[in-house]
């Protein structure tokens, strides 16, 4: 440490760029990295664009613009479908809600999860063993299984169904914070807190929170890919989206019928929902062996 | 004595975990919009009187809840499901007995591929670690996780309708006489009764959908079976291996593989999850007729009966495939009954 | 030991048992195994005083310490300090706290990691006095100080300090308040030998300076030596030998005591005590501790009645206390 030269120099941001360097020295992360920053932008810009009423996109996403299927071809990137709609515009402008869904299921399922997990790990008692046991039923079933029922409760659309990702997501976390609080719990600057007259409360905020969030992100980074794949699968069903709004797994499911007349109709849209997801877990991974290998 | 009390705790667990999710069960099909009895006879349950007074007398929709809840844990140990709108309102017990055996085919063979690719790729990556071969295999699995099943299906059925004219839309060619019931699998039951035709025809209609389901679910099993067997190769056993003039082929193979595959156990329950989800997914698109498609006529039929059956059936499914994971690890490594 | 003139901490009988089961128990009820980690502890600490409790590890000294410092909720017996019971929730902790300070062994667990330097200390400053935010600032400054460190090391974070700064940091956080009594667990084991010896002298000088008390919970014979005015010996729960430090050091009377120097490592050898005991066996079981005297198996001079009476601590010469049937004999 001492003879480390970058030691002298000012630390505060030290964490941050440190992560990034060991981020960016593998390949694999800058390329799921530039994959989730396009994906974010393009979101971004979208959702700025209709925000601000300016059109970005080539053509109308439900419009019709050419007679029927027309193949992929400089004038339709992506050619165009069945009634005649430019199949880049619709995928183009389905990104926001997808993405969007990733982060507020993810983000949801983080802060209830860690709150919850977060002081039954430390608190410990009949409390603690409430929770496991409620989130070990929620284990028993498959996410999706539990989604549909959820759906047929609440109905379907994109609001209900973040909902119902929601519901069925957030156990994973509260798992996975009482996990990393346990660990924490048995350190003595938590003695040392309640020895500075610090309850559970101030404790869960100040000390548990603060330490066991790093894993916790490394998990939600890797995390949103798979929300995105479940959501996509609930449009594919078709209960988040109805016609003529597009979403990926909507549109593949739409597409589907076209396979030997136009396959790229179906093709398009699973490879974003395809190259997304990859985009996510490889910049998961990356993170994950950033944080493992400081 | 040891290894019988794990079996019987994990077993009383998957019995509370059931209770529970027939509680929730019960509990949503309080909250689903408009009557109770919807829950029994979907959304057109007006448009069936005879059948609604005789759902309600049957389930005492008319009591209080205490009793509402007794008497479907009696009908739901009894196998009364309710009645299906989306199915001409057939018993929904009796549309799962139909379904089911065409999903189980499904999950049968899917997870015999995805057992067969995953473990081969995981150990050639591991065998040939760092080389491009492994790189590729790296992306090929990435891909192919990443990707939901029902575009895998989507693209399997676009590179091998040119090279092959597989048919879909059924289980088997409808012409052909299905075989009797002995099994419940038709599969099975057409190779024993001697009905080969139906056979080769079962396999035929179920090839696709399973590999569908293997290439979506391989990733996790190579994933893991590559990172265990290089854990293996790490360990002091295998060093002694290798000291003792063992040449690496088969340090690999006799030494490394064996150990690698208990690993392995514990990761087969969680393929059975997805490929059981991932038939929701398969069936719809290629038109098998199990459970993951009646579940989605269902949801587009409002049909709650339905849904909520199948719901369950999923979670017996998946609770003992845990229960087994769980038994079959414990007789394979010892020290986990400790913990 | 029975008025606390003088006494800054007094524990009548106290006991710590631990129900020692593996999570929910669905198919069998076995029955519930008890660890009785400290079984019977009556000690005092006179004020400006420094008391070492020596032991093997597993005796049940850390848990004393935490029970003392009301971390885990005592199974029986008595706390009293100041001459205030403070067992059961019958004083508020904050009362109890701002007189009663912990440092601990692991001074890389006793930071938070995500925490500057400066706020770890801050913190019983603000949940235990009503100071305001600059007070609690210039106080823990002198704290900082006081431990021999500069004002620049407020805005670090643990991972930028060594591990003997750390464990400077640790103490200066534990007397910011000024508190009465400092319970020190094993403050200087997990440090290098130079370290070490920096850190005692630090407590040597605070204690003079802030005329504080000092619990010290130790294995090393040595440190309990340099630091401690009197000694009790712990073995399985219990306290076997208690009087003034140089006495126990020089003329340890209890079997175990006497194994337990003899072991120390002394620049001495000449000073070694003459009297050898031959020990053997290992450290009983906290869940079936042996009966009688907890020590009688291992014991060279143990008779019948040792494995059925567990001996009282008693008073043998003034100020000298031995819990030990056949003391005479190692006079």
């Amino acid at each position: 440490m001492e003879s480390d030269k970058t030691a002298t120099k000012p630390r505060k941001s030290g964490r941050v760029t440190g992560a990034l360097r060991a981020l960016t020295r593998n390949k694999e992360s800058i390329f799921g990295l530039a994959i989730v920053v396009s994906f974010l932008l393009i979101a971004a810009v979208v959702e700025l664009s209709t925000l601000l009423n300016v059109t970005i996109l080539p053509y109308s996403p439900t419009a019709e613009v050419a007679p029927g299927a027309l193949p992929p071809s400089l004038k339709y990137l992506f050619g165009t479908d069945n009634l005649g709609r430019d199949l880049f515009s619709r995928i183009v402008s389905a990104t926001p809600y997808d993405i969007a869904i990733g982060y507020i299921v993810v983000g949801s399922a983080f802060v209830i999860g860690a709150l919850l997990g977060g002081y039954a790990g430390i608190r410990g008692g009949i409390l603690d063993e409430i929770l496991m046991r409620f989130t070990d039923v929620f284990f028993a079933l498959p996410v999706l299984v539990l989604a549909l029922v959820i759906a047929a409760v609440l109905g379907t659309g994109v609001t209900n169904m973040a909902i119902a990702l929601m519901i069925v997501w957030w156990p994973a976390y509260a798992r996975l914070a009482r996990g990393e609080a346990l660990k924490v719990a048995h350190q003595n600057y938590i003695e040392a807190a309640r020895l500075s007259g610090n309850g559970h409360r101030k404790i869960l905020f100040r000390h548990v929170l603060p330490n066991i969030s790093g894993t916790m992100l490394v998990y939600a980074t890797l995390d949103i890919g798979t929300v995105i794949l479940v959501y996509s699968g609930l449009t594919y069903l078709g209960l988040a989206v109805h016609p003529p709004t597009p979403d990926w797994g909507e549109m593949v499911s739409d597409y589907h019928s076209y396979i030997l007349s136009a396959p790229w109709l179906a093709l398009f849209p699973g490879l974003v929902i395809s190259l997304g997801v990859i985009g996510f877990s490889l910049l998961g991974d990356g993170v994950k062996d950033a944080q493992e290998t400081r | 004595m040891n290894l019988l009390r794990f079996v019987l705790r994990r077993m009383v667990f998957a019995v509370l975990v059931l209770a529970s999710v027939l509680t929730i069960t019960f509990v949503l099909s309080h909250l689903i919009p408009g009557d109770v009895i919807q829950a029994w006879l979907g959304k057109e349950a007006a448009t069936q009187p005879k059948l609604a007074a005789l759902t309600a007398a049957k389930y005492h929709l008319n009591d209080s809840i205490p009793v509402q809840y007794y008497y479907y844990l009696v009908n739901m140990l009894q196998g009364n499901l309710g009645y299906s709108p989306s199915r001409g309102f057939q018993p929904v017990t009796s549309v799962i007995a139909q379904t089911l055996p065409y999903t189980l085919q499904i999950v049968f063979f899917a997870f015999i591929m995805t057992i067969a690719i995953g473990v081969v790729l995981g150990v050639v990556a591991a065998r040939y670690n760092g080389t491009v071969l492994d790189k590729g295999i790296r992306i090929f699995y990435l891909g192919a996780y990443s990707s939901p099943p029902y575009f895998i299906g989507v693209v399997l059925l676009i590179v091998l309708s040119f090279v092959l004219n597989i048919p879909s839309g059924y289980a088997a060619n409808p012409n052909l006489t299905p075989p009797t019931a002995i099994t419940g699998l038709p599969i099975f039951d057409s190779l024993i009764e001697g009905n080969f035709a139906y056979f080769e025809s079962g396999l035929v209609y179920v090839f696709l959908p399973a590999l569908t389901l293997a290439v979506a679910t391989f990733g996790l099993l190579t994933r893991v079976a590559r990172s265990s067997l290089l854990e293996v190769m790490q360990t002091d056993y295998i060093r002694t291996a290798r000291a003792k003039g063992l040449d690496e082929g088969s340090v690999f193979y006799r030494h490394a593989l064996p150990n690698a595959a208990v690993s392995l156990i514990t990761i087969s329950s969680l393929l059975v999850t997805f490929l059981v989800t991932g038939t929701i997914f398969v069936e719809d698109l290629f038109g098998y007729p199990g459970m993951g498609l009646y579940v989605v006529k269902a949801l587009a039929g409002t049909d709650y009966p339905g849904i909520m059956a199948t719901t369950l059936v999923f979670a017996i499914i998946i609770i003992t495939t845990n229960l087994a994971a769980d038994i079959l690890y414990a007789i394979a490594d010892p020290q986990i009954r400790l913990g | 030991m029975k008025d606390d003139d003088g006494m800054v901490l007094r524990t009548v009988d106290l006991k710590k048992h631990f129900r020692a089961s593996k999570g929910l128990n669905l198919s069998s009820r076995s029955k519930t195994q008890v660890v009785r980690a400290v079984d019977g502890v009556s000690l005092s600490i006179p004020a400006g005083k420094t008391v070492a409790v020596v032991g093997e590890s597993g005796c049940g000294k850390t848990t004393l310490a935490r029970t003392i410092a009301l971390l885990t909720e005592p199974s029986g017996g008595e706390i009293y300090l100041d001459g205030q019971r403070i067992d059961g929730g019958r004083e508020s902790h904050r009362e109890v706290y701002r007189k009663l300070q912990m440092v601990f062994q692991d001074p890389d667990s006793s930071l938070d990691p995500q925490m500057k330097v400066g706020n770890s200390i801050s913190q019983p400053l603000k949940g235990l006095t009503g100071m305001s935010d600059r007070e609690v600032r210039k106080a823990a400054v002198e704290s900082l100080e006081a431990v021999g460190m500069s004002e620049d090391y407020f805005d670090r974070l643990p991972r930028q300090l060594s591990g003997g700064q750390k464990q400077r940091v640790a103490v200066a956080r534990a007397i910011s308040t000024h508190p009465r009594l400092l319970i020190l667990d094993e403050p200087t084991s997990a440090l290098d030998a130079s370290v070490q010896a920096q850190i005692l002298r630090l407590l040597v000088d605070l204690q003079k300076k802030y005329s504080l008390s000092y619990m010290l919970i130790t294995h090393n014979i040595a440190v309990a030596g340099y630091l401690s005015d009197m000694m009790a010996v712990m073995y399985a729960g219990n306290l076997v030998e208690y009087g003034p430090c140089s006495d126990v050091m020089s003329r340890p009377r209890h079997p175990y005591t006497i194994t337990l120097i003899n072991s120390a490592p002394v620049p001495d050898p000449w000073k070694r005590n003459l009297l050898s005991v031959n020990i053997k066996g290992e450290v009983p079981s906290a869940i079936n501790p042996p009966s009688g005297c907890k020590f009688h198996p291992r014991c060279p001079y143990a008779q019948a009645v040792c494995s059925e009476v567990n001996p009282p601590l008693e008073e043998i010469t003034p100020g000298r206390w031995v819990a030990c049937h056949f003391v005479e004999k190692t006079a």
